[in-house]
């Protein structure tokens, strides 16, 4: 009696340690499947598949350990969290390597607007010193213009000055001559006044030894 | 008769003894802490307060409880923790990465933009 009462116990004890080892639950399985499907999508993913191929390799395995771990209890889930974990890494590493991809793309880009950039500033700044340069020329040109045209109205002044001078001087020896004309012309006047006196004096003399003779 | 007896006692002692000693606690790997401690530095280093502030909670959330489970002589739980805050730590430096090239990446399509902008109106000006 006490002999079968045993063996039944011992019987109970080897089922309960062959339950648990037995297969992993259903929830399991779902979440590996969940997590192999995500994990295919990524590495047939056109853009992102081959981006992070060691990161997807990890995943994988630590998938693949949860697939085959037969841990139950907070163990189970604490390798469901750290597989979803290591899949979202994959993920997210992926998305970093594009990133870095469409970084060097756009500093490229950026790159070759610097230099465009560049050329036309030097362009602008060749632009503009010629622009200055024929400013100057210009400049340099009206400048000697005007230094010419007042060197010409110098020039015309000093001419007028002196032909006024000229005109001043033809003036006074004109009047020096007018008066001397003047002059001359009341010097023959008196002369002439002169002379008739005498003529009439000697006419005078001459009448009167005529008059004494007879 | 109390031969079999003795023999069935002992191999259930010794069963006993298995399983106790399967289910007492065993002491995690001497560097497990101080690996997920590194690598939550790691992902500070990496500025995952500003890209990744949700997995850097957890990470940072997940050793402190790693830290009590390890004083208190829980390994098995420690052991757990800390592998949790690692996976959470290595998704944050990633997730930092990937947010600084982002960031740099926007900066540079503005910056472009308004080279190309101020380039095509010089082009205008020109013609």
């Amino acid at each position: 009696m006490t002999r079968s009462i045993l063996f039944r116990g011992l019987l109970l004890l080897a089922l309960a340690l062959m339950a648990g080892c037995e297969s992993a639950p259903p929830q399991r399985d779902l979440d590996v499947q969940r997590l192999e499907r995500s994990l295919d999508q990524l590495a047939n993913d056109r853009r992102f598949g081959q981006l992070a191929t060691a990161e997807l390799d990890r995943a994988r395995g630590a998938v693949q350990a949860l697939r085959i771990s037969n841990s139950r209890g907070p163990d189970a889930l604490s390798e469901i969290y750290v597989a979803e974990r290591k899949v979202d890494t994959a993920w997210a590493a992926a998305q970093a390597r594009d990133m870095e991809n469409q970084r060097q793309q756009v500093n490229q880009e950026h790159s070759e607007l610097l230099v465009r950039a560049a050329r036309r500033d030097a362009t602008n700044a060749r632009r503009e010193l010629e622009r200055q340069r024929l400013l100057g020329q210009i400049q340099a040109e009206e400048s000697a213009q005007i230094a010419q045209d007042a060197e010409q109205a110098r020039l015309e002044s000093e001419r007028s000055a002196a032909d006024a001078e000229a005109a001043r001087n033809v003036a006074t020896q004109q009047k020096k001559i007018a008066v001397a004309q003047a002059r001359a012309a009341a010097l023959s006047k008196k002369e002439a006044e002169l002379t008739a006196a005498a003529a009439k004096s000697k006419a005078k003399a001459k009448a009167k030894s005529k008059v004494g003779g007879k | 008769m109390p031969s079999v007896s003795k023999k069935i006692h002992v191999t259930i002692a010794i069963l006993t003894g298995v399983m106790l000693a399967a289910c007492a606690p065993t002491r995690p790997p001497p560097d497990l802490l101080s690996n997920a401690m590194r690598s939550l530095e790691d992902a500070q280093l990496a500025e995952a307060r500003t890209y990744a502030p949700l997995e850097l909670r957890f990470a940072t959330e997940r050793y402190e409880q790693a830290q009590s489970a390890m004083n208190a002589t829980d390994y098995g739980t420690a052991a757990r923790l800390s592998r949790e805050s690692v996976a959470n730590s290595e998704l944050a430096i990633v997730k930092s990465r990937l947010g600084k090239s982002r960031e740099a990446v926007d900066a540079l399509k503005i910056q472009n933009e308004e080279l190309r902008r101020d380039l095509d109106s010089v082009v205008e000006e020109n013609q």
